[in-house]
């Protein structure tokens, strides 16, 4: 029998076998001092890791700083893409978009058809350019005051375009330019093949999108506006005389998208916006404003937003994450803070769908509604985490299985001879191999009749790669395999692989085909370059086997770390476009498949 | 202020990353991690159950303050605020543990957990006294106890190179490193007690 010191010993330094562990606790259960040692010394020895381990410190701030970045990207694409989505609608009244106060200038009576906004623009190119734009104009408005106008009335903002964009001030119509200042009453139309950023001297920023119009408001008299956000400042305002009082920013979202990133305002001078139908007051936060079916959508990304409505009187606090509709009555609902709930995922052939939001339990749900459903069991619930905000984490190796064979997906494939498989992951580390297997549908490490993973591939890093057997690739001991271009980054990342009936194969990372040739073995897995296909049928695939995530169905073999959010699969190709929108969806599904 | 590698920050410095933060400035955040993040991973380490990463929960709670960095207000103390958020992150982790089947194979770690849960409902956040005591406590240790834990946890090397390399057995060595876990033991239970009370 081993000694007590010997079996602490062993169970610090993580040698302890189960049989180790049942002596240990008999020992702990008959005497408390023991106890107390054994727990001290747990806790002492996890110190002495952390404290004389090499931690590495930049590492583990960089991990986040990447986290929080991709976030937030993630989140302004996905609620601008929501907003764009909104079909265009007929002409609505326009008494209701003539209500506002008086001001200086009168805006014109608003004509124009509410119009479906454009897509294309809101990427990557666009946000590069607004940020070369941030360094002119918050370079401009800091050390060069905005030139007063012709009319004699003080610029407020200045606007950064690059064309396709209308300036209506009073009876005048001009066209917008670059650097051009602003003025209270200016109204900012954005054309489809426009675009418009609004800068204010503080760093407030406006994204305006296409087929867009705004109207700026400067005013030193918040109660002589109505609604309740006005008298609430009103209230925090009273007493107070205007000489030399700064002003209030104010912005009429008269049609379209905006995305607002208001710098921390005074908390008397709160920033507003408002619609036909709400509106919006801010302290200082990041929020998109849309105007579009006659009702005013808000979402906020960061910080809060005070949101009434001007038919009922409601109003409510928005925090991060959530969303208001502003119609005749107001919605106000929580949603993830990636993705959005009007889905715009591909639903037809979705013949499986895991969204990893069941927060607890040993169960993962097939949502897919095709069939019966195939649902996923977590071998061991201590290596896994549920997130927060949704999202299972794998930190220490397991495997998600089904209970029994997944014939239900692999007569689809069959009758299709197609497949993709889609997956919402996040590894961690970036740094696994073997292929490590995020989904397969396989018997051992050998035999595959597809599998989803990453290995190194002979490249310099991890990339992704796919495995699919066929007719073609007629050796059941291993799967034809193809990999991507690009090696893994830890951030959340789109991946789908597709096959459809003539044999094409893609691998989509992050909605591009990134397929950069096929993987052969010579003494270990490596890249060719290429453009494969598989071609063949599907008729050699094994019917009896299970669908597993995160490890081989045997257990321990090829194991993935890493975050699932989203793994879905069909029973035909997707297309490229719909690759894409079930990327622009991110990872939230609608309710209504 | 605990910086690691890092340049040390007043209160003053974190606090001004902490209002450009507030104010949009996502990349001033890295200053507010690196000012805090040795001294929460080691806080979080002593309080954390088995099977679970202390990074991991750091990480967690630095992304939690992040979602909430508006509600903190200036001025007071970010690092008490961060430590209550990986406290209840922590508690969370517990009680998961404490969920499962009480079997013979957790017994271990529900004793550990049970006794984890005790402190922290006593406490509002994570505490790093036991870090700071372990810290002076091997400060307190002969050379070559302190040459012992170098090889073990700095230099990740195998106990039976340790053994080795100082010339005894292998379980003379599993010996001779269970004597000084139990030196540390006493040593941090005393400056624990003195700190108590």
């Amino acid at each position: 029998m081993a000694t007590f010191e010997q079996l602490v010993g062993d169970y610090l330094e993580g040698a302890l076998d189960v049989h180790g562990k049942a002596e240990l606790a008999d020992l702990l259960e008959a005497d408390e001092e023991k106890r107390e040692l054994f727990v001290d010394l747990y806790r002492n020895e996890r110190l002495l890791v952390a404290k004389l381990g090499t931690a590495a410190a930049d590492e583990f701030a960089d991990g986040i700083l990447s986290e929080l970045h991709e976030d937030e990207n993630h989140m302004i694409d996905s609620v601008m893409a929501d907003v764009r989505r909104y079909p265009r609608m007929p002409r609505r009244a326009t008494s209701r978009e003539l209500r506002g106060p008086a001001s200086t200038y009168q805006r014109r009576p608003e004509a124009g058809y509410p119009a479906r906004v454009g897509v294309a623009g809101w990427g990557a190119k666009r946000w590069l350019a607004a940020a070369a734009v941030l360094l002119v104009a918050v370079g401009a408005s800091l050390l060069v005051p905005l030139s007063r106008l012709a009319t004699g009335v003080t610029p407020i903002a200045q606007l950064a375009t690059t064309g396709g964009v209308t300036v209506h001030r009073g009876s005048e119509t001009l066209a917008g330019k670059d650097g051009m200042s602003l003025a209270p009453g200016d109204s900012v139309a954005v054309a489809e093949t426009g675009d418009a950023q609004i800068w204010y001297p503080d760093g407030t920023r406006l994204d305006i999108d296409h087929n867009s119009r705004i109207t700026l408001r400067a005013n030193r008299r918040p109660a002589e506006r109505g609604g309740r956000v006005w008298a609430w400042l009103a209230r925090r305002t009273r007493g107070r005389t205007d000489a030399g009082r700064p002003y209030v920013k104010h912005v009429d979202v008269v049609r379209g998208a905006l995305l607002a990133q208001v710098v921390r305002q005074p908390a008397d001078r709160r920033m507003s916006f408002s619609s036909p139908q709400a509106e919006a007051l801010v302290l200082g936060t990041r929020f998109t404003m849309g105007v579009l079916n006659a009702e005013t959508r808000i979402q906020v990304i960061r910080g809060k937003v005070l949101v009434s409505s001007k038919a009922t009187g409601e109003s409510y606090t928005l925090s991060d994450g959530y969303r208001a509709v502003v119609g005749e009555r107001m919605v106000v609902s929580a949603r993830p803070r990636i993705g959005r709930d009007r889905s715009g995922r591909a639903t037809r052939g979705l013949q499986a769908l895991y969204t990893f939001t069941e927060s607890a339990g040993p169960v993962v749900h097939d949502l897919a509604k095709t069939g019966a459903p195939l649902d996923l069991y977590i071998k061991n619930v201590n290596a896994v985490v549920w997130l927060p905000d949704g999202g299972l984490r794998l930190r220490d190796p397991t495997i998600l299985m089904s209970r029994g064979p997944a014939t239900r997906l692999y007569d689809a494939f069959q009758k299709s001879n197609a497949l993709s498989v889609e997956a919402w992951v996040r590894p961690r580390p970036a740094e696994q191999g073997g292929p490590a297997r995020i989904v397969t549908f396989s018997r051992h490490q050998l035999f595959c009749n597809f599998l989803l993973g990453m290995d190194t591939l002979g490249q310099t890093g991890p990339v992704y790669m796919a495995r699919l057997l066929s007719t073609e690739w007629n050796r059941p001991e291993r799967c034809r395999g193809v990999g991507a271009g690009g090696r893994v980054r830890p951030v959340r990342t789109h991946l789908v692989f597709t096959r459809d009936a003539t044999g094409q194969v893609r691998l989509y990372v992050d909605g591009a085909d990134r397929l950069a040739g096929i993987v052969q073995y010579a003494g270990g897995n490596t890249l060719i370059p290429g453009r494969p296909a598989i071609g063949g049928t599907l008729e050699n695939w094994d019917r009896e086997l299970r669908l597993s995530l995160g490890d081989q169905p045997d257990g321990g073999a090829r194991p993935w770390l890493g975050d699932f959010f989203l793994v879905a699969f069909y029973d035909r190709a997707l297309a490229p476009e719909e690759v894409r929108g079930n990327f622009q969806a991110g990872v939230s599904v609608s309710s209504k498949l | 202020m605990e910086t690691g590698s890092h340049r040390s920050m007043d209160a003053q410095e974190v606090d001004e990353a902490i209002r450009r933060v507030q104010d949009g400035d996502l990349d001033a955040y890295r200053q507010v991690i690196q000012a805090y993040q040795r001294r929460l991973r080691a806080a979080i380490a002593g309080s954390c159950p088995p099977s679970v990463d202390p990074d991991e929960i750091a990480h967690m709670a630095f992304i939690e303050a992040y979602k909430k960095i508006d509600e903190y207000e200036l001025g007071t103390r970010f690092y008490t605020w961060l430590s209550v958020i990986a406290r209840n992150l922590l508690m969370a982790e517990y009680k998961k543990i404490q969920r499962t089947a009480k079997n013979r194979q957790s017994y271990l770690n529900h004793l550990i957990v049970d006794r984890l849960t005790e402190e922290a409902d006593r406490k509002t956040a994570v505490s790093d006294e036991r870090g700071t005591a372990l810290t002076e406590c091997i400060a307190l240790l002969r050379d070559r106890a302190k040459d012992v834990l170098r090889m073990r946890y700095t230099e990740n090397t195998r106990l039976e190179r340790i053994a080795k390399k100082i010339g005894k057995s292998v379980s003379a060595t599993k010996f001779e490193l269970f004597a000084i876990r139990k030196r540390l033991r006493e040593c941090i239970r005393k400056k624990l007690a003195f700190v108590g009370g």
